[in-house]
């Protein structure tokens, strides 16, 4: 093997090293990547997202929406999926596309009764009408 | 005939002109045929015209409002600006790829008719690369997208009109600056694959593309920033970049393409790394377009439905195979003919710093392209996963600093090898400023930087990250700026003892001008010192979200948030909702009060609002408010909004330094503009 090659793939290793390193740090731990499920599944094994944060995806149950108009602006609502359906407390303010009968993604827990969802961050999609740019707004 | 009929019209013809353009050039490349080849060339300037035509009709069906066409339906109406209606061109899937085709068409004609006698050789088969990749977008149009496709039955009398939040000016440039940057990528690649076909695998044909992905890259840029800062204006949320599937598809090729810029010239100079720069110029336009794919078939985002249109994903996903095995099969084929004429000598040489670099931007085009297509690839293999920006910033961020080293260092270190005293010679100045830099850093700025990641006191053993980093990225930008520094005023000495007498401003021009390529290359690199200068920022940004009664306070920084009412308004398009918040300077206010203090001059008077159009009146969009220095934005949008009560809910952003990023974009444009410039007589003094 020339230098040349021997010089590249050491580069190539170490930077590959590198990023395995970083990505699952030293106790394999990943920030950032969470499991991705719907209303149903959440549902249907409630005792596997007891003490970890999950994304759920849903629709927003008409005329479920409450929100206490005072200084916390805490929101109440139910999704669902499938049939089945969930409480949700979200706790931060909803982005421009959140309306009853829209889809929603939450980061949250569960709560220790398991039957409503804590979550202070949503991406929401319009109910729609467009194809074109309905890219979720990140609220956080 | 209506427009709609001669618009499908057009496209046909234009499908059966590009289909006997490819056959001409690939018939007259096999037969050597001279004429067979000048009517391929002949095929693509037509091919260019019926596409401008086809444009032309799309947007004249536009501005006169011609709602029997199901797409102009879609996405205008009739009280939107002209200016909107013209750009609703590119603002749905169907109006884009025929926006594709047309940049492509004319990329194409351009890029013959420059090369037609120079490259006489290469051409029959880059006509024939590009006419296939055209063919490829038009045949979408013919077949499943039609942007004239009309309403057969009740044809509306009005459209349903373009999504609010793409009324923006931003809106406007920022997607046919990244499509223009996407679709000039395939100029390179083509003469790539027609020097592979050929065997003429020597360094004539990046001549005739290193202008050209200097451009390609110049669009990705802009075509990037502008879209940053549509977000960071338009969405509310106080950021720029969110590693969104849409944004990371832009960034892509931004690295490849930023890597085959560097290594083009370890070519040039050494005749090393050839197979390298093949592979780079593949999967820059192989990156294009599989983010046009990521892009415009739905796969990647969760929210949307999957694969919302099958067989549009197919399609593309068939085309993005099929370039990924002939470009490497062709590749691999011509091997034997690729074989590196130089060695490398020296692990303390330019060579290797590019080296190097090259490997850092390619590992992050894959972990960024990896990371955007998980989650999507995770439903098949059992765990459905989604990946947030802190697994992104927490390879990026560290991979982006050493990118930022390797940048100050490349240009210290000599071709071949560096001697020890140069070294010394060459590092001590820079290393210096880096120094400095880092602790004037650390003493102004480590006490917002704790206070941004909630921690009242210095604890060595558990330094928040955002310090860290927000530290060696203040001394990486002494360092840096110092290296470039140094590289100019070396450069303007040797002009003024050439020529005694010199100013100081005429010398830099001579200098600019000797060697424009190399100097331009330190100006883009002073730019992407600034952009990390503004990232740096980040590590001492603040954000606050509160429910605020007219007359209710809050502080953020230095400053002092106040609610001073609220007002509504309205126009012919929307309803408006509008808040007067006022921003003040004042450190005596104690957090958490939410008394008015008296004292505090007012610096500035924020109107953050909310909009509902008539046409779309259960999609408000926020109007973000900001109030801009060089220091920082005071960035306020408004969430919800209770006229009787007057409650609002606010979110308040301090982004430190977060302009300087706009700022170090204009000067990156700056510097690539004068590389672009580059004569033919500079290149031989050029070499960075």
């Amino acid at each position: 093997m020339t230098k040349q090659v021997m010089s590249q793939v050491f580069v190539g290793v170490a930077l590959l090293g590198a990023v395995g390193f970083l990505t699952l740090g030293p106790t394999g731990e990943t920030e950032g990547v969470l499991e991705y499920v719907y209303v149903d599944e959440v549902v249907a094994r409630a005792g596997d997202f007891a003490s970890r944060e999950f994304k759920v995806h849903g629709i927003v149950v008409e005329g479920s929406v409450r929100q206490k108009k005072n200084e916390s602006g805490d929101y109440m609502f139910e999704i669902e999926h499938e049939g089945k359906r969930l409480k949700v407390h979200y706790t931060d303010m909803v982005p421009d596309t959140f309306a009853e009968g829209g889809e929603v993604v939450l980061t949250g827990h569960l709560n220790a009764a398991g039957d409503t969802v804590e979550s202070s961050e949503m991406s929401a999609k319009c109910p729609s009408k467009y194809e074109e740019e309905q890219r979720a707004l990140p609220t956080s | 005939m209506t427009i709609s009929l001669l618009g499908t019209i057009t496209i046909l013809v234009l499908f059966f002109v590009a289909l006997a353009t490819v056959a001409l050039a690939i018939l007259g490349a096999y037969q050597r045929s001279e004429r067979m080849v000048d009517a391929a060339v002949q095929g693509t300037y037509t091919v260019a015209t019926l596409a401008s035509f086809a444009s032309a009709l799309i947007i004249y069906a536009f501005v006169s409002g011609d709602f029997s066409i199901q797409y102009v339906q879609h996405t205008s109406d009739a009280t939107m600006p002209l200016f909107f209606k013209v750009t609703a061109f590119w603002g749905g899937l169907d109006g884009s790829l025929l926006f594709w085709v047309l940049l492509l068409s004319v990329f194409s004609a351009i890029a013959v008719r420059a090369n037609r006698r120079r490259h006489a050789d290469l051409i029959p088969h880059v006509i024939a690369t590009l006419g296939l990749i055209d063919l490829f977008f038009i045949g979408l149009l013919v077949f499943l997208k039609n942007p004239f496709e009309p309403f057969l039955l009740d044809v509306p009398t009005s459209g349903r009109g373009l999504n609010p939040l793409l009324q923006n000016a931003y809106m406007v440039i920022h997607p046919p600056s990244l499509y223009l940057g996407y679709v000039s990528l395939a100029v390179p690649y083509a003469f790539g694959i027609a020097a592979l076909v050929t065997g003429k695998v020597d360094s004539a044909w990046q001549a005739s593309v290193r202008r050209w992905t200097l451009f390609s890259w110049l669009f990705l840029t802009l075509g990037l920033v502008l879209g940053g800062l549509w977000a960071y204006e338009e969405l509310g949320w106080g950021g720029y970049w969110a590693w969104d599937p849409v944004e990371n598809a832009g960034l892509l090729p931004w690295f490849t393409a930023s890597a085959f810029l560097h290594s083009v010239m370890i070519q040039e100079r050494r005749g090393m790394l050839r197979v390298w720069n093949l592979v780079l110029v593949i999967a820059s336009f192989w990156l294009s377009i599989m983010g046009t794919f990521m892009t415009r078939s739905g796969i990647v985002q969760s929210v949307h439905a999957f694969g919302e249109d099958p067989m549009l994903a197919w399609t593309f996903g068939v085309f993005i195979g099929v370039i990924l095995v002939v470009s490497f099969g062709l590749l691999i084929w011509r091997l034997p003919l690729l074989r590196a004429r130089a060695e490398l000598e020296s692990l303390l040489s330019r060579e290797f710093a590019f080296i190097l670099n090259n490997w850092m931007l390619m590992v992050m085009a894959l972990f960024v392209l990896g990371a955007t297509l998980w989650p999507t690839l995770s439903e098949h293999v059992g765990q459905r996963v989604t990946i947030g920006p802190p697994f992104f910033e927490r390879v990026m961020v560290p991979l982006g600093l050493a990118l930022m080293l390797l940048m100050g260092v490349g240009p210290l270190l000599a071709w071949r090898k560096t001697s020890t005293a140069s070294l010394q010679r060459q590092f001590m100045a820079p290393l210096l400023a880096g120094a400095v830099t880092t602790v004037i850093a650390a003493l102004v700025l480590v006490d917002p930087m704790l206070t941004a990641a909630g921690q009242t006191e210095l604890d060595m053993a558990n330094l928040p990250r955002g310090l860290t980093w927000g530290l060696a990225c203040f001394g990486l930008c002494g360092f840096t700026t110092a290296t470039i520094t140094q590289e100019f005023v070396r450069g303007i000495s040797a002009v003024r003892r050439g020529t005694p007498g010199t100013s100081l401003v005429d010398a830099s021009i001579r200098l600019l001008r000797r060697a424009r390529r190399r100097y331009g290359g330190y100006i883009i690199h002073l730019g992407v010192v600034l952009m990390f200068f503004g990232w740096a920022g980040n590590s001492y940004k603040i954000e606050r979200k509160a429910n605020l009664r007219p007359g209710d306070a809050l502080t953020l920084g230095d400053y002092v948030i106040v609610h001073a009412g609220l007002r509504t308004s309205e126009d012919w398009q929307k309803e408006m909702i509008t808040a007067d918040v006022e921003v003040r300077v004042d450190a005596a206010v104690q957090p958490g009060t939410r008394s008015l203090a008296a004292q505090g001059e007012v610096v500035d008077t924020l109107q953050p609002a909310r909009w509902w159009y008539f046409q779309l009146p259960d999609q408000p969009t926020t109007e973000v408010a900001r109030y801009m220095t060089a220091g920082a934005d005071v960035y306020v949008s408004m969430q919800t909004v209770d006229m009787t009560s007057g409650w609002t809910q606010l979110r308040v952003f301090y982004n430190p330094l977060v302009n300087w990023i706009w700022i170090g974009t204009s000067v990156m444009l700056l510097g690539c503009a004068i590389c672009i410039g580059t004569r033919r007589r500079d290149k031989d003094q050029s070499h960075v």
